[in-house]
């Protein structure tokens, strides 16, 4: 009794000192799908904010006193967009954005079944699945009036731990292979990701002086009505609220900058350690690497953080 | 070489970067209402090209997300096989201790 008590405990010992290394891989599992997870709801904000901008240049691109077939409305057949069609078209771009986040979204749920996999816990759920199964054994246990506890036999315990290293090893084994299959398919999402923000800079930065410079020509134009000398009173007060009110927009847009320059910088941040932490996780023996991981959670945090910064 | 329409997009834009930078170093009121305007102009130049590059497909991504999404369905049966791995081995551990406990009785 005393050796197989003894056998057992060893057997204990060594199946935790196989498993320990593969814990510390699988916990970064773990916290790479939850950077995943967050970096694929900002990539939601990031793709709204993409078509806000959008809205903003085509409101500031309505030129009412444009020629019917203005070169900026010819499409790639060489046919010519009507007015209204003109000025209303981001059909494409909200195409763009659908098909790029579902990408983001879809690399979110792939990192929450390595996860999954990773954090596979047999003990509760297994016992429950095994008694609902093992109908002949219960009845066995019950015809012979004994309970089939496996915690009171040493052997069905050393059995149990087997179990569970190779089990935890088997679990080990698909996340490195399924991870490592993946890896070019995570690139692609990313590096378009990357393209996207890199497009979103540019269309930012496009639509801020494009909004300046409009609001200033206005402003211009409306002083000029106003001090022509036939101007009314009340086409005076119109002109004032209309100047004022560019007035307002010019200064919220110079404070609402450096949130979204922020956003922007930090979803490109982690976009870059995201694809780093995914090539981490495929080592089975993280060392080093394990800084890969941590690096992308503090950087979805940041992201996160970013992100409410904006919707305040 | 062919120019991309992602290339002409990163043209513009840095002209258009650079339009604002004159703008900020011009006073006088015509020169900056020519500015102004030659920014408006070229930014909706910007917006009807990108609009034509957003037109553009994108095989390799689309590739790459079904690529993905048979990888999680994997992932989703590799658990399921798992699971009846271990509630295999837990019931030829429950055998083993009615087993036990059988050959106690008898003994």
């Amino acid at each position: 009794m005393l050796k197989t008590s003894l056998a057992t405990e060893l057997l204990g010992i060594l199946c935790c000192a196989s498993v320990l290394q593969g814990c510390a891989n699988m916990d970064a599992v773990g916290q790479f799908a939850h950077g995943a997870q967050a970096l694929s709801d900002a990539s939601a904000q990031f793709y709204d904010m993409t078509l806000e901008s959008d809205r903003q240049l085509a409101m500031l691109g309505v030129d009412l006193g444009a020629a019917e077939n203005s070169p900026k409305c010819r499409t790639q057949d060489g046919s010519f967009l009507p007015p209204w069609a003109c000025a209303t078209r981001g059909e494409n771009l909200l195409s763009e954005t659908r098909r790029n986040r579902a990408a983001v979204a879809a690399l979110a749920q792939y990192a929450q079944s390595l996860n999954d996999i990773a954090t596979f816990d047999d003990d509760a759920k297994v016992e429950k699945a095994a008694q609902e199964l093992s109908g002949n054994l219960n009845h066995a246990a019950k015809t012979l009036d004994i309970a089939a506890n496996t915690q009171e036999s040493a052997l069905a315990n050393a059995i149990s731990g087997l179990a569970k290293v190779y089990i935890d090893l088997k679990a080990q084994n698909v996340v490195h292979n399924k991870a490592k299959q993946a890896q070019e398919h995570v690139a692609v999402i990313i590096q378009t990701l990357k393209n996207d923000i890199k497009r979103q800079q540019q269309r930012l930065a496009v639509a801020r002086l494009n909004a300046k410079a409009t609001r200033e020509e206005w402003f211009n134009a409306f002083r000029k009505g106003y001090q022509a000398v036939d101007a009314s009173l009340t086409n005076k007060a119109a002109l004032s609220i209309a100047a004022g009110h560019l007035v307002e927009d010019e200064l919220v847009d110079m404070v609402a900058e450096q949130p979204g320059k922020l956003f922007l910088e930090d979803l490109e941040r982690t976009t870059d350690s995201c694809l780093q932490a995914h090539i981490a996780i495929q080592d089975p023996d993280l060392k080093d690497k394990a800084n890969n991981v941590g690096h992308f959670v503090n950087d979805a945090k940041n992201l996160l953080s970013s992100a409410r910064r904006l919707t305040q | 070489m062919t120019t991309t329409l992602e290339q002409i997009l990163d043209d513009l834009s840095t002209i258009i970067a650079d339009l604002g930078v004159i703008r900020e170093n011009v006073s006088d009121a015509t020169d900056r209402s020519v500015i102004n305007n030659q920014i408006r102009d070229l930014s909706q130049w910007w917006r009807a090209i990108d609009d034509q590059r957003a037109a553009q497909t994108n095989s390799e991504l689309d590739t790459a997300k079904t690529a993905l999404a048979r990888i999680t369905q994997d992932l989703a049966s590799e658990k399921k096989k798992l699971t009846q791995v271990a509630v295999v081995i837990h019931r030829g551990a429950q055998a083993v201790a009615i087993a036990e406990k059988v050959a106690q009785r008898l003994v």
